[in-house]
């Protein structure tokens, strides 16, 4: 198994109040396959998205990742080490695409192979734009780029260190419909191309349907 | 509440702590500019008290050559008068004096001694001349008149003292004629106002012998009915900026014959106080400073606030809010946090004013031997005067921001980048030049070198943000192949100038300043201590205890065989041309160093006229060649102006005259410069102890050289305290920027973190925009501030002081002000850096939904 969540909890303090938001949550993930997680506003998607990336530790319950061969359960994890297998075996595409407004295209996606330390960074970040057909747009400074345009940035950036997976968290929230569906189709051919796995946070019936598996948060009574 | 307005309160409050730090700004501004005024009017207000205890109604003064007369005049003159001579027509009252500045002691070997003014009068002649002086009718009176060494002393110095003031007492003062025992009979108030020098009142007989001055009088003080009132815009004008006009030297002399002259006393008082302006002026400059320096603190966190708020200026002008009604409502915000920063400055500044007038005093006493310490007055004009001052220089660093906040787009998003109108800011800077040169017109003094230095550094804060830009684009075409994290700090660097260029352009000119002022301390302390080395070049020197004419017999008569040469100076006060100078008739005998030892500016120390010192020689306009009208006893010798000498004590101008230009002159204080000790140091001083009269005081040069080195720190002391205040309100502006680009970056960094940057980099970020920002500061604040120290050394200290000093350049001092600078960086980043390091992804990252 590529992720294996167990019986993972999660509660927050609020007003002194502790809210639990996840309980008892369990999945399994295999590699080059897809999850999507839906659930009501409000529901956890975000927190367990959160959880698996390490960017957050659980109150309960283990998530182990097995990737080139090795076994890593967060939870054990120092800070440093998470970080630096987030870097390393992750790809985030968020909502906002959030890319670095200082930094151009090209530079947003070199970014992450240099930090990684991959030969020819500039290199793979070109390649990636053009396979997202944006050879032409390289020296464009985000605020200069169409949403569309930014998100597709955004997941260039995402695969550009060649990640076992993608997290992606309402990828099309902030696109019009049509936009949202040609970057989320050229989204998964890539990753099915490269035999990539996909856990996608959505609330959009038509994202969630055709995945491999999905999980449905709700509020438990 | 209109809604609009209450929208824009509620940002001030959401953004609080950037509010805050802008309203800290403007309070350290006006607490600074409150607190110089403040302290500097309690000086000058002193002076004024302590003046009117010591001249009380008298308005003239008859006095004779080395500011003494024969008490024999005296009789003579009051026969005039009251015969209706009509030179003393308007005469109301005429009063013998003498008077001298004494010490007093309880007993006479204590260490504890006060300094006080002797002032020995005719209690019947005064009468009501002075309030202090008992009516003639009155037991104290009488007593004074009638039992020798009886005095009155004022309750505070008593005080100090620790002597009962209700019960008489043996005390013992110290003069220059040596350590002598009173009888205090009875105390007198002098008022709250005057707490520094205490003031002694005796009659003349017992003042006379106190001093050693039997037959002699200081001066005969009249009372003349004409003197006007200054005008009332003056008296306004002198209130607001205190030592801004400075009176012309008195020349209002009139010759009585004899060798006497009348002088005005306002006149006279007034050339005291002028001299005491300069450095006030200087102090009320970098009052200014501070506050200028507080200005930018506010203009930058008012655009930082403006700009985050863009989007929400286009939503509201596209539900049809006007753009003046944005206008409007930036310059109200403004204007709370100016009164709110107002309110505290005034609190603070008064304040911070107790502790400056400490150290103003201290300089002045040090400086002009002038008495300085006054309580603080509850004087409003102050107070009114730096709470506008803060108010308009709040509005004004404002109009920029709400400008532009105007200009937004309805549903605008930005401000737009307001293109740097390179054009106009080189007009600007050209107009900045132009108007710095001007202010260097002569006739403007050394207030237009003060301009002047404010133009420089006007000049930097105009060309700042520019020059960062440049710095950092030159950086990046640099390090074209750097890691993409080092030309991503650079890149933030550069677009976070919108919000730090401000507070680096304060940076610019603290440092600036400090340069500038740190350069001319360090030229002043170098060209001193020369001075002072030549001038105590001599192993040993002697004072004698009194007056004197001669060199005493049996001290003469040891000097062939124990020193090779010697410098036998007898020096008295005057008036010279208007100007208070210090007359010294020098007699030189065998080995001493060529002119004295002086540092001659031009000419030589010669026999045949006399020496005169730079300060005076430019007060006078005169300088070699010129003839010099000296009063001696009779009347006047017009003596050639043979050389100009460096001096650098502010007080009265000095006067060298060779003995053997005359015969002794009169008799003064008495001083004995040993060159070239014959055998060892220890048996010189031996001898010359068992010789010389008693009272007399042998002193070893290093003592007298530490001396003087102390008075010199003290001098700067202040300055320093001044600058450091604006250093520390620009670093503090720095952290406020730094802090808000720390906020404004938090979204970005939280994608970074989640991508898998880890938790140093944005500390390192933050950190190195800090030093970049800090180093390229110092970089432009450099040739600034060698620019403010030319204008100091050559223009300032030239006009205000006359006096000329030698250049140096000391590589210390750059390297210090590039370590302050890095280091008020690093401090100023250290807090949001350390924000940044603590906060968790999921923390950041829940920000990047609330942002968007
Ligand atoms: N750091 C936090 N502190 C306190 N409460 C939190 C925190 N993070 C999340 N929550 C709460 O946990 C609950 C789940 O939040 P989460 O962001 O996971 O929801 P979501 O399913 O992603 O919703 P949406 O579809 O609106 O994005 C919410 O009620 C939220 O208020
Ligand atoms: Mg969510």
């Amino acid at each position: 198994m590529l992720l294996e969540v167990q019986a993972v909890a999660r509660a927050f303090a609020q007003g002194g109040r502790r809210i639990p938001v996840l309980e008892q949550v369990s999945l399994e993930l295999a590699a080059g396959q897809r999850l999507t997680i839906t659930g009501r506003s409000g529901s956890g998607k975000s927190t367990l998205l959160n959880l698996m990336a390490g960017l957050d530790l659980p109150d309960a319950g283990r998530i182990i990742w097995q990737v080139a061969g090795r076994s890593w359960n967060l939870a054990e994890l120092d800070e440093t080490t998470r970080t630096a297998f987030r870097r390393r075996h992750l790809g985030f595409v968020f909502q906002f695409f959030n890319l670095v407004p200082t930094l151009t295209a090209l530079e947003n996606v070199a970014l992450l192979a240099e930090l990684n330390g991959l030969d020819d960074p500039f290199g793979r970040a070109r390649w990636r734009l053009q396979r997202l057909g944006l050879g032409d747009r390289e020296d464009a400074f985000p605020d200069t780029l169409s949403g569309g345009e930014q998100q597709r940035v955004a997941i260039a950036r995402a695969l550009v260190h060649e990640p076992a997976v993608i997290l992606a968290d309402e990828p099309t929230g902030n696109l019009d419909r049509e936009t949202g569906d040609a970057v989320f189709a050229q989204l998964l051919e890539v990753l099915a191309e490269e035999d990539r796995a996909l856990v996608l946070v959505t609330h959009d019936p038509e994202l969630a349907a055709g995945g491999d598996a999905e999980l449905a948060l709700g509020r438990t009574p | 509440m209109n809604l609009l307005l209450r929208s824009h309160l509620r940002h001030l409050w959401r953004d609080r702590w950037q509010t805050l730090l802008a309203v800290f700004g403007i309070a350290i501004g006006v607490a600074v500019v409150l607190a110089v005024d403040l302290a500097n009017a309690a000086s000058r207000e002193a002076m004024r008290v302590a003046t009117q205890q010591l001249d009380g109604s008298a308005t003239h003064a008859i006095t004779g050559a080395g500011e003494r007369l024969a008490e024999s005049a005296y009789p003579a003159l009051r026969l005039s008068w009251r015969q209706g001579d009509e030179r003393f027509a308007d005469v109301r009252a005429m009063a013998p004096v003498v008077t001298a500045e004494v010490r007093l002691a309880r007993a006479p070997e204590e260490g504890e001694v006060w300094p006080m003014q002797l002032l020995g009068v005719d209690p019947v002649a005064d009468a009501g001349m002075r309030a202090t002086v008992p009516g003639p009718a009155s037991g104290a009176a009488g007593r004074l008149i009638s039992e020798p060494g009886t005095v009155l002393v004022d309750v505070a110095s008593l005080r100090r003292l620790g002597i009962d003031p209700d019960a008489e007492a043996t005390l013992w003062v110290r003069s220059a004629a040596g350590i002598r025992p009173v009888r205090m009979i009875a105390s007198f108030s002098l008022g709250e106002r005057a707490l520094g020098q205490g003031l002694m009142i005796a009659d003349i007989a017992t003042a006379q012998e106190l001093l050693d001055r039997v037959g002699w009088l200081s001066r005969i003080d009249l009372e003349r009915q004409r003197a006007a009132p200054a005008a009332g815009w003056a008296v306004l004008l002198e209130r607001l900026f205190p030592g801004l006009v400075i009176p012309p030297p008195a020349s209002d002399e009139r010759d009585l014959g004899g060798g006497l002259r009348e002088v005005s006393l306002a006149e006279q008082a007034a050339d005291t106080r002028a001299l005491a302006a300069s450095f006030q002026l200087n102090l009320a400059a970098l009052g200014l400073l501070a506050l200028l320096v507080g200005l930018f603190l506010v203009h930058g966190a008012l655009t930082h606030a403006v700009m985050r708020r863009a989007r929400s200026f286009g939503r509201l002008r596209a539900l049809g809010v006007q753009a003046a009604e944005i206008h409007r409502m930036v310059l109200a915000e403004a204007a709370v946090m100016g009164v709110l920063g107002v309110l505290a400055g005034l609190v603070i500044g008064r304040w911070l004013a107790r502790a400056l007038l400490l150290l103003v005093a201290g300089t002045l006493e040090n400086l002009y031997g002038q008495v300085a310490v006054a309580a603080l007055a509850p004087d409003p004009v102050p107070m009114v005067k730096a709470a506008s001052v803060g108010i308009m220089a709040t509005l004004l660093a404002a109009l920029p921001a709400a400008s532009r906040a105007s200009q937004v787009a309805p549903n605008g998003r930005s401000l737009g980048v307001q293109r740097a109108d390179a054009s106009r800011r080189a007009a600007l800077i050209a107009l900045l030049i132009v108007a710095g040169a001007a202010a260097l017109h002569p006739r403007l003094g050394y207030a237009g070198g003060l301009l002047a230095v404010g133009a420089v550094l006007l000049t930097a804060a105009v060309l700042t943000p520019a020059w960062m830009r440049t710095c950092l684009r030159l950086l990046l075409d640099v390090l074209k192949l750097a890691p993409l994290q080092v030309r991503l700090l650079l890149r933030d660097s550069e677009r976070g100038l919108l919000r730090s260029g401000v507070a680096a352009s304060a940076l610019v000119i603290a440092m600036a300043t400090a340069l500038g002022m740190g350069l001319m301390v360090e030229s002043f302390r170098s060209s001193v201590d020369r001075w002072l080395d030549a001038r105590l070049a001599a192993p040993l020197h002697l004072q004698f205890a009194g007056e004197h004419r001669e060199l005493p017999e049996a001290v003469a008569d040891l000097l062939p065989q124990t020193v090779r040469g010697h410098v036998f100076r007898v020096t008295w006060s005057d008036r010279v041309g208007g100007q208070p100078v210090r007359v010294s008739r020098i007699s030189v005998t065998g080995e001493v160093p060529e002119d004295l030892g002086l540092a001659m500016v031009a000419g030589r120390f010669g026999p045949q006229g006399v020496a005169i010192s730079e300060p005076l020689s430019r007060r006078l306009q005169k300088s070699v060649g010129a003839t010099l009208s000296l009063p001696v006893a009779g009347g006047a010798l017009e003596l050639p102006i043979t050389g100009v000498f460096r001096e650098y004590g502010a007080g009265p101008g000095l006067i060298l005259v060779a003995d053997g230009v005359v015969a002794p002159l009169l008799a003064g204080s008495a001083a004995l410069e040993l060159h070239g000790p014959r055998g060892d140091l220890d048996g010189v001083v031996k001898a010359l102890a068992a010789a010389a009269p008693e009272g007399a005081r042998i002193r070893h040069n290093e003592e007298l050289l530490a001396l003087a080195r102390g008075v010199f720190d003290r001098t700067f002391r202040v300055t320093s305290v001044l600058q450091a205040i604006a250093g520390a309100v620009a670093a503090f502006g720095l952290f406020a920027a730094l802090t808000a680009l720390g906020l404004e970056r938090r979204t970005q960094y939280g994608v970074l973190r989640t991508l898998g940057v880890d938790r140093r980099t944005p500390v390192l970020q933050n950190l190195g925009e800090a030093l970049l920002l800090a180093a390229a500061a110092v970089l432009l604040a450099m040739p600034l501030g060698v620019g403010v120290a030319v204008i100091l050394i050559e223009v300032v200290n030239v006009r205000a002081f006359g006096w000329s000093l030698d250049w140096q350049f000391p590589p210390w001092l750059f390297l210090q002000a590039l370590l302050i600078s890095l280091l008020a960086g690093l401090l100023a980043a250290a807090l949001p850096a350390w924000s940044l390091y603590r906060a968790t992804p999921a923390a950041l990252m829940q920000e990047v939904r609330a942002d968007a």
